[in-house]
């Protein structure tokens, strides 16, 4: 046959086909899509609550773990805010059940009328998804960058880098949220709107003519379908299946992430498992629970000493001096002390002025005569400064943190130019008024004592308290560590990914030296503490005792001259004076414990201060509570009183059956006695006089014999007389302890 | 390209060359009910690719194009899926009123020879050869296949040959 003959052949059978679409088969067709987009839906939602709920308890566990700052915690409400919203929309258009008899047109509108509503959604996900976690997200990020940077471009990089990571991780889901809606749900809308229209026109033809009673079946371009065919494929329990290892995987994922960042977190902290070094009687005991506290608060290095009577009852160290490095820290080495530094400045003043140079009432308007000295600040008092209640700001503005005049009069200059600058300004609030913790007061009082005496203050520290007191282990700033000898640990910053050391030169900016940048080793550091101790007792080298009371005055909110004083409580059950410091990399705690004649410090060079003071109260609370040391005579419990009673605050003692008005005990008169009591225990003096009459005198240097020399009252005749020899029995001890405690008994 | 041009295309197309689309289908599959869903999946290939419809090429040859390249490939679905489908969509043949009975006859027979000798030849050929039996030109030829004029030329006169060669097998062999 000619090929002619075939092309002849094919078309005489050519036949024109058509295209029908059977209503049933449409309808099922049409529900099982509207079913899968259901599903769909519904376990994307799934998905999304299901993944909000998950971060919650995992983002308190981040938080605390790695010591996020409360920013951290914002995200929170926005995750409630995202269950909480989809909860809302899944109840406020959740599908109705399709019907067996519902007719094709009212699905597909139902059907139409659910993928309008997701098109919403995902157009305006920027309001109700992205923004909430956006505003959270940049704060956190923000503040993050605010308390780790030491200079204004680290701030403004790291603030950039940040956001900029953000916006390109939500840009991207912007993004495909928005493709999503033009590739999927726009033509999806469409051909359920075509569909819609075609069925109209159908129900419209059919119900102007009659029944055949043919199979009702349309004439409709299979364009219409185009959208459920993909949808074909893949059946309910297929969907279902694809969704739950979708979630397995997400879930999977987050948990990878939760272990990885732990991990991450882990590896910076110090893993160092030297051994510690110790000294001292009860150095062995110290230095378990320096380890223990280091080990668990993940610091880099750790160190505590232990003085009592002023001689070193226990010391020890343990960790690195750069994390990674194994150089352990060593007992002698020297800690950054920040906010210490105060109470050294006040101490230098208090001998100022008891050289007559300076005065309490001294005037920050009668120190500085410049004409731009703001009327606010004129009044304002050196002993304002020196208590925190002058109203000064607490900082000084941040482009000043990182000016590094050098030591000396560039430092002296630098100092008083930014002092200058702040009493230009109104107080921030009014003088005498309110406690309010202030590194700039403290700088001020600082700048005064130079102007006054032409000494930088770095000299006049040296000149005052350093060499007074031989604390050859002191200086400024951060303490001299080389890189490749490492003779000194180094101060660490905590950041979001792990600790980084820091150089030599990192550290608060010496304008704000009185307030924070000297360093001590701890015995310098326990020296120093203890000088104020016995200073309280007329025994301290630098000062008076009356100076030393008014240093030890608190005036608001337990807050003396560099000092807080902090009463007895369940912790700690005696009345205590300390302060502790942090430039952000190291560490520091000093305590003095007057009753105990006991002196605490720790120190850290880890930047991580909530971790390193909870630590350091530990080792307090542990030396306080510990039992006096072998070398220490512990007090004998006697007394030489058979009864004690009280006149208002004259004692009243029983000896040989009769009650006498006491005088004196030995060289130390009753009203000495009573004064210091009252000094030193607070309300429990009575309880101390009574219970505790060795320890007392003991501590009033006046250490009793086994018998004393009283001189007492006659009660009837007023006659003072003199009993020698009698005897300190623990009898009479227990007696009075028993009659305190019925007395106890019968008040509750 | 407007939605409504798509679709005016579409529905012209449809109505003008719904028969070539059973042609194709049956040229690539051996029984009724997968010629069936081969025409379906060809109708539905066809509206998808309207979106890429540029009008770069006449419509006629873009569907032919889609439905060639649909039928080539459909022996890599997924035979389950295609069975979980229902026949949703179908595509009815309408008879014509014809020559004699005779000689329509003979017509059919010799179209049920061509089928069987097209379902012999390689697959690119068997494309040339219905595009030849619908008779397009070379050039139209050329756009559906993305080859050049001369090069059609030459395959479909080697396509040609194994066509003639096969059928008088098939007319010796009845």
């Amino acid at each position: 046959m000619d090929p002619d003959k075939y092309q002849q052949a094919w078309h005489a059978q050519t036949a024109q086909p058509k295209v029908i679409v059977h209503a049933d088969l449409l309808l099922e067709e049409v529900q099982r899509h509207q079913g899968n987009f259901q599903a769909t839906i519904f376990w994307r939602d799934f998905r999304e609550v299901g993944i909000a709920v998950l971060l919650l308890p995992i983002w308190f566990y981040l938080g605390i773990r790695t010591s996020s700052p409360w920013t951290w915690y914002l995200t929170v409400p926005a995750l409630l805010w995202i269950i909480g919203f989809m909860l809302v929309d899944r109840f406020r258009h959740r599908p109705k059940p399709s019907e067996p008899g519902e007719p094709l047109i009212d699905c597909v509108k139902v059907s139409l009328a659910q993928v309008e509503h997701q098109i919403w959604l995902l157009r305006n996900v920027f309001w109700w998804y992205l923004l909430p976690f956006c505003i959270s997200i940049l704060a956190f990020f923000f503040h993050t960058a605010w308390l780790t940077s030491s200079a204004w471009w680290e701030f403004i990089a790291s603030t950039l880098a940040l956001s900029s990571l953000l916006a390109v991780v939500y840009g991207l889901v912007y993004f495909i949220n928005q493709r999503a809606v033009r590739k999927q749900l726009q033509p999806r809308r469409e051909e359920l709107l075509a569909l819609l229209m075609s069925l109209g026109d159908e129900s419209s033809g059919e119900s102007s003519g009659e029944s055949t009673g043919e199979p009702e079946t349309y004439a409709i371009v299979p364009a219409s379908l185009s959208p459920f065919a993909e949808e074909r494929f893949l059946t309910p329990s297929g969907a279902g299946i694809r969704n739950a290892v979708a979630m397995v995987v997400l879930v999977a994922a987050l948990i990878l992430v939760v272990v990885l960042v732990d991990m991450a977190s882990r590896i910076s902290d110090s893993q160092y498992a030297g051994t510690a070094q110790s000294s001292g009687v009860n150095g062995d005991a110290l230095a378990l629970q320096v380890t223990e506290l280091r080990e668990q608060k993940s610091l880099v290095g750790l160190a505590a000493m232990v003085m009592v009577d002023g001689k070193v009852g226990a010391v020890a160290a343990q960790g690195e001096r750069i994390i990674g490095s194994g150089v352990s820290v060593e007992i002698d080495d020297r800690w950054h002390v920040g906010g210490i530094t105060k109470s050294i400045t006040a101490t230098m003043i208090g001998r100022l002025i008891e050289a007559d140079q300076m005065h309490w009432s001294d005037t920050v308007g009668s120190v500085f005569s410049e004409p731009n000295v703001h009327a606010d600040w004129k009044s304002v008092t050196l002993r304002q400064l020196l208590t925190d209640i002058a109203g000064a700001p607490a900082n000084f503005p941040r482009e000043l943190w990182s000016h590094r005049p050098k030591p000396g009069i560039e430092s002296t200059r630098a100092r008083r130019e930014a002092v200058m600058d702040v009493v230009s300004q109104p107080l921030p609030r009014p003088a005498g008024q309110m406690y309010s913790y202030s590194n700039v007061g403290m700088t001020i009082a600082g700048a005064m004592a130079e102007e006054v005496t032409g000494f930088s203050w770095e000299d006049l520290v040296k000149q005052e308290v350093f060499e007074p007191l031989e604390l050859t282990g002191s200086g400024f700033g951060p303490p001299r560590s080389p890189s490749d000898t490492l003779p000194q640990p180094r101060g660490h910053r905590a950041r979001l990914a792990g600790k980084f050391a820091m150089d030599d030169d990192a550290d608060n900016t010496p304008i704000m030296g009185p307030s924070g940048t000297v360093h001590m080793t701890l015995r310098d550091l326990c020296t120093y503490a203890t000088e104020h101790m016995q200073g309280d007792l007329g025994k301290g080298k630098l000062l008076s005792k009356e100076t030393y009371e008014r240093l030890h005055a608190a005036e608001q909110n337990q807050y003396a001259c560099g000092w807080v004083v902090r009463y007895p409580d369940s912790r700690i059950p005696y009345k205590n004076y300390w302060h502790n410091g942090s430039n952000t990399m190291w560490y520091a705690l000093v305590v003095f414990v007057p009753e105990k004649n006991m002196v605490v410090a720790v120190a850290s060079n880890d930047g991580d201060s909530e971790k390193a003071e909870a630590a350091a109260w530990r080792v307090v609370e542990a030396s306080v509570s510990r039992d006096p040391l072998p070398g220490q005579s512990a007090f004998a419990k006697k007394s030489p009183f058979a009864a004690i009673r009280w006149q208002g605050n004259q004692p009243e003692v029983m000896l040989d059956d009769d009650w006498f008005t006491l005088v004196s005990i030995g060289d130390v008169s009753v009203a000495q006695i009573v004064d210091f009591s009252k000094q030193k225990y607070d309300q429990l003096w009575q309880k101390r006089f009574e219970e505790d009459l060795v320890e007392v005198l003991t501590r009033m240097g006046h250490p009793p014999a086994d018998s004393v020399t009283l001189i007492v009252e006659s009660l009837f005749t007023g006659e003072q007389i003199k009993m020698e020899n009698v005897v300190m029995s623990e009898e009479n001890r227990k007696a009075i302890r028993a009659a305190a405690r019925s007395r106890q008994d019968s008040s509750q | 390209m407007l939605e409504k041009d798509h679709k005016t295309i579409f529905t012209n197309w449809l109505e003008e060359h719904s028969s070539s689309v059973m042609k194709v289908a049956r040229a690539y599959t051996l029984t009724a009910d997968e010629c069936q869903d081969l025409a379906q999946e060809i109708l539905l290939q066809a509206w998808r690719s309207l979106a890429n419809f540029e009008g770069k090429a006449s419509a006629p040859t873009w569907f032919y194009r889609v439905a060639l390249h649909t039928a080539m490939n459909w022996q890599r679905k997924d035979k389950r899926r295609r069975s979980r489908q229902q026949p949703m969509l179908e595509v009815q043949a309408v008879p014509m009123d014809g020559p004699s009975s005779a000689e329509q006859a003979q017509q059919r027979d010799t179209v049920e020879q061509l089928y069987q000798a097209i379902h012999q030849l390689p697959k690119a050929d068997a494309a040339l050869v219905l595009l030849y039996l619908d008779e397009m030109s070379y050039r139209e030829m050329a756009e559906v296949l993305g080859i050049s004029e001369s090069n059609v030329g030459v395959k479909l006169n080697r396509a040609k040959k194994s066509l003639s060669t096969l059928m008088n097998k098939e007319s010796h062999g009845s």
